[in-house]
């Protein structure tokens, strides 16, 4: 059979949130008869638990699709990516799988702040861009405007934009007919060697890490012998075939194609996103440009809340590893934890995901410490050593000076917050770079940022000050040297460290102060008082005082019932067994979670 | 010579009262009288068949009438349990309790009980202060309260009294002017309860809509102390965490509860401990009265382990100012406690009188006792 990629589109859909992408995906396979709409799970592609419920897309799930236009068939691979700014890495590789993407843009709502980013990303790579307009079915809807808005904000013509409800299922089949006449199609080779482009993995139990590949040139099949360019590793491939959107095996993946890849990989960190498939015969081809590896951004010490089950974690790590070649984790004990791990995560979102993975799908209860980013300290010996855990930190004594990572961050806002954003970004520590007018109504604040202040409460101040308008990206720049301290709480005279911080002197009084109050309410009176403070080396900077109990008796015991108080008591003593013992003070798990937003 | 027998002590449940006071959370059920003959007529069925499991094991010493209101009983409905209960079992009382309400007792109702043979009026009088009195929803006030006490002096009774400590409004003055009015009037006992706000309680609502502000901990605690203070100014004894009494007038059959002595509760939802076994009856009449028909109306039957038992002690005992006897301890269980608890006593040992013979909580961290307890059990 003679191959043509002529009849293959590959794209993506790009959207703010709440603008409808899942929906629109839902509709396309409606419409392609790849998964009735009915049997779909609400919103199919957002496969786990914790992306439905977000309402975000974490795993990228593709499918691939059949559908007739005038006499024709033709194979649509829609790739869905994520929205967050973790994930920015991930996106830019679902970008490079695609010739084109769908812009959606809600009807009523116009342009968004985090539609620029990716729209932005998908212009980088090159991508053909069909915008869309979106809930037209709503009585607010005004098409005529937002149509204008997308010409005026992004530069694209937006006049034949088809209107649509994907709720409702309207205006699909214009949609198809744009992505069939106005997205090219791929452009690789049959005849050159085999070149596939990774842009996601998973880890299935029987076949080893699956690999979701793009293949730009040549052709795979099962018994091919092939090799990852990053890791120089060579497997011989055991399956390949589509998702439709279940994997559906089949003899070859050829240019063009989108699908799987087996090839009894046991780890997923042997297939990595972004990372070139060639033979393993192949000495001359090179390498797709673009890979970078996935470094964990922020850290945080991850601990059983019932010390007895430090192993069980070391399981639900192991196996959630398998799936996510970016998360990080090392043994580490702590004297007010007991044993637990750090881990390293891409940033905050992946952090709560990976942690809320940890409790639902292994049902652990888990206490975690605030999260810290990994200085670089030069020693007076002149040794440089990087620290993620301030309990880690040498003494004051043998610290010449340190270093904090930062970051190149990207605002995009409407012209009306770029006070109150500048504000915030100076009130971060962050150093003024630029100001760029994109049009009338949109500007890009740049700015160098400590990554330790972005991973606070940054992204959701930001939201909060620009009514969710600004979207924010950054980029790792450098490490810079910083006046950082390590803060520490102690609890009765005794340093907790699982409480202690590293931050910038400027800051540290605001801190200490903020979680020594929030100690306070969250430490229960106990038989003694309890002075809380904050130090810095030995100096205390803040004080706050959990007054002795008064009061801990169920006196009344009415005709000799004495069940009620023998439940009582058995409660207060599980209650006390989930505390964690800093000295001689019972410290409830939930106080190591409550100064994280602090 | 007869052979000794354990002694028992019996507790009759009389679960009506007139009205439910806001704080009240107890099995007590509000009705017009209709009830109480089926009710008696039951709960005597039931005294009949428990004596013939339980009358020739013990012999009786101790009888408690709690509520409810039992005063709210006619003479009869009170002769016929009475000496339903004296005709099955092997009595050799040294005290017959019995609960009363103020507003339920008159010169001839006494002269009545007294001749049934009690001996000890436990009245629930709770505050001096009618304001108060009028919060809580008692049908009484402080005269009615006074009156009533000095009756029941005159008739020889031993007079205890409930006092309720933590009421909204409550003052100290409240509180030192009830324990100097009960002294004055001739009462030795008086049982001072913290108040403690439940569930599904009028009391509950009131302070969840904003009418009435209930005391902090603090608070309560200040006010608790007081009441110590004023108590132990009266010469009256603490013996037990919320038990006061002068001339050695302790209610012997509370203190069963806390000394794990059998006791066999009879009435709706009463509560027994017999042969290491813990249950309690029904505790809605249906069930109750099913239940005695088809004779057996036991629920929640728990055999305890060593360990439970162990456990119970300690809790029940630590409740008592003389605390934990260690010979007892060690005749009971076959253990050293002090070896067997060296770290929970090296833990709480600042709360602790330790002493060659006894490990109590001390007076003063009493109200800390389950923050304490914790540590043993």
């Amino acid at each position: 059979m003679p191959k043509d990629q002529s009849n293959i589109r590959n794209f993506c859909i790009v959207a703010h949130i709440d603008h409808g992408k899942s929906t629109l995906a839902d509709c396309i396979m409606d419409v392609t008869q790849t998964v009735a709409k009915r049997d779909a799970k609400e919103q199919l592609l957002d496969s786990m638990d914790i992306e439905r419920e977000r309402g975000i897309t974490i795993k990228l799930t593709p499918v691939t699709m059949k559908y007739k236009y005038n006499g024709e068939e033709y194979t649509f691979n829609l790739i869905d990516t994520p929205g967050h700014v973790d994930f920015t890495y991930e996106v830019s590789r679902s970008l490079k799988a695609c010739e084109g993407a769908i812009l959606i843009v809600d009807a009523s709502q116009g342009i968004e702040a985090q539609t620029l980013t990716n729209v932005y990303l998908a212009l980088d790579n090159d991508l053909e861009i069909i915008p869309v307009i979106n809930k037209i079915d709503l009585p607010s809807a005004r098409p005529d405007e937002v149509k204008a808005e997308i010409e005026d904000v992004i530069g694209l013509d937006a006049q034949n934009a088809p209107l649509i409800s994907a709720k409702e299922c309207i205006g699909i089949d214009e949609v198809l007919k744009q992505v069939i006449e106005l997205l090219p199609p791929p452009s690789g080779s049959y005849d050159a060697p085999f070149k596939a482009l990774i842009f996601d993995s998973y880890y299935d139990s029987y076949k080893g890490a699956i690999s979701f590949i793009r293949v730009f040139d040549g052709e795979v099949k099962a018994g091919d012998r092939i090799k990852m360019c990053v890791t120089g590793k060579e497997f011989e491939v055991t399956e390949v075939g589509v998702f439709v959107p279940k994997m559906q095996a089949r003899d070859t993946l050829s240019a063009g194609d989108v699908g799987y890849l087996c090839a009894s990989i046991k780890n997923v960190s042997d297939t990595k996103v972004g990372d070139t498939i060639l033979m393993a015969s192949d000495k001359i081809s090179k390498p797709l440009d673009g890979y970078k590896e996935a470094s964990p951004m922020v850290f945080s010490g991850v601990y059983p809340a019932d010390g007895s089950k430090y192993n069980d974690l070391k399981d639900a790590l192991e196996k959630l590893k398998l799936n996510d070649a970016s998360l990080m984790y090392e043994p580490e004990v702590s004297t007010a934890l007991g044993f637990g791990f750090r881990c390293g995560f891409l940033g905050l979102l992946h952090m709560e995901i990976i942690q809320e993975r940890l409790e639902r799908e292994f049902d652990l209860d888990l206490v975690t410490t605030a999260p810290s980013v990994s200085y670089k300290v030069i020693k007076t010996n002149g040794e440089e050593i990087i620290v993620s855990n301030p309990s880690n930190l040498p003494p004051a004594g043998d610290i010449d000076h340190m270093e904090e990572p930062v970051v190149n961050a990207f605002i995009y806002t409407p012209p009306e917050y770029v006070g109150s954003i500048m504000e915030l970004c100076q009130d971060k520590r962050g150093e003024f770079i630029n100001l760029t007018y994109l049009d009338t109504t949109r500007v890009r604040i740049d700015y160098v940022m400590p990554l330790n202040e972005i991973i606070y409460d940054f992204f959701d101040t930001l939201k909060s000050r620009t009514r969710g308008y600004a979207s924010l990206d950054y980029e790792i720049a450098d490490y810079k040297r910083s006046d950082l301290v390590k803060l520490d709480m102690l609890l009765n005279g005794e340093v907790c460290d699982a409480l202690s911080l590293i931050v910038h002197k400027d800051k540290a009084y605001a801190r200490g102060r903020g979680i020594a109050e929030k100690l306070k309410d969250v430490i229960p009176r106990q038989l003694f008082e309890i002075p809380i403070q904050a130090a810095i080396g030995g100096k205390v900077i803040a004080r706050e005082t959990v007054k002795a109990m008064r009061k801990d008796v169920l006196a009344k015991c009415y005709g000799g019932d004495i069940t009620r108080k023998k439940k009582l008591l058995e409660k207060q003593k599980e209650g006390k067994k989930r505390m964690r013992q800093v000295g001689s003070v019972e410290v409830p798990s939930e106080a190591f979670m409550s100064i994280l937003k602090i | 010579m007869t052979q000794i027998k354990p002694s028992l002590g019996i507790y009759i449940h009389i679960p009506f009262c007139k009205s439910r006071c806001i704080y009240c959370d107890f099995v007590s059920s509000v009705d017009d009288c209709s009830q109480r003959d089926k009710y008696v007529e039951y709960l005597c069925r039931q005294i009949r068949s428990a004596s013939e499991d339980f009358s020739d094991k013990y012999t009786v010493d101790t009888i408690y009438f709690g509520g409810g209101t039992p005063t709210l009983l006619d003479d009869k409905q009170f002769d016929l349990i009475s000496k339903e209960i004296f005709k099955r079992f092997h009595c050799a009382l040294k005290e017959f309790s019995v609960e009363a309400n103020p507003c339920t007792i008159d010169r001839e109702k006494l002269i009545t009980l007294k001749n049934i043979g009690v001996t000890r009026l436990s009245i629930g009088v709770q505050s001096f202060n009618d304001e108060l009195l009028k919060m809580l929803g008692r049908r009484h006030d402080a005269r009615r309260a006074e009156d009533a006490i000095r009756l029941a002096v005159e008739l020889g009774f031993d007079v205890s009294v409930d006092a309720m400590i933590g009421l909204p409004n409550q003052t100290k003055f409240d509180v030192k002017d009830f324990i100097d009015r009960a002294d004055t009037l001739g009462v030795e006992h008086i049982s001072v309860y913290m108040l403690s706000v439940e569930e599904g309680t009028g009391l509950k609502s009131l302070i969840e809509q904003g009418k009435l502000i209930a005391k902090n901990d603090d608070q309560l605690a200040d006010l608790y102390e007081y009441a110590c203070l004023c108590l132990k100014e009266r010469n009256f004894q603490r013996y037990e965490i919320s038990n006061f009494c002068k001339n050695q007038k302790v209610s012997h059959h509370n203190l069963r509860y806390w000394q794990r002595l059998d006791y066999l509760g009879l009435g709706m939802g009463a509560h027994s401990l017999t042969n290491g076994e813990r249950w309690n009856n029904s505790d809605n009449f249906k069930d109750y009265y099913d239940g005695v028909d088809k004779g057996d109306c036991r629920r929640n039957i728990q055999k305890l382990s060593k360990e439970d038992i162990e456990s119970e002690y300690i809790m029940l005992a630590f409740r008592l100012q003389k605390g934990i006897d260690l010979s007892e301890f060690n005749k009971k269980f076959g253990e050293n406690f002090l070896m067997k608890y060296s770290k929970a006593i090296k833990k709480n040992l600042e709360f602790l009188e330790v002493t060659s013979t006894s490990v109590a909580i001390k007076d003063k961290y009493l109200q800390l006792m389950n923050s304490i307890i914790v540590d043993f059990i």
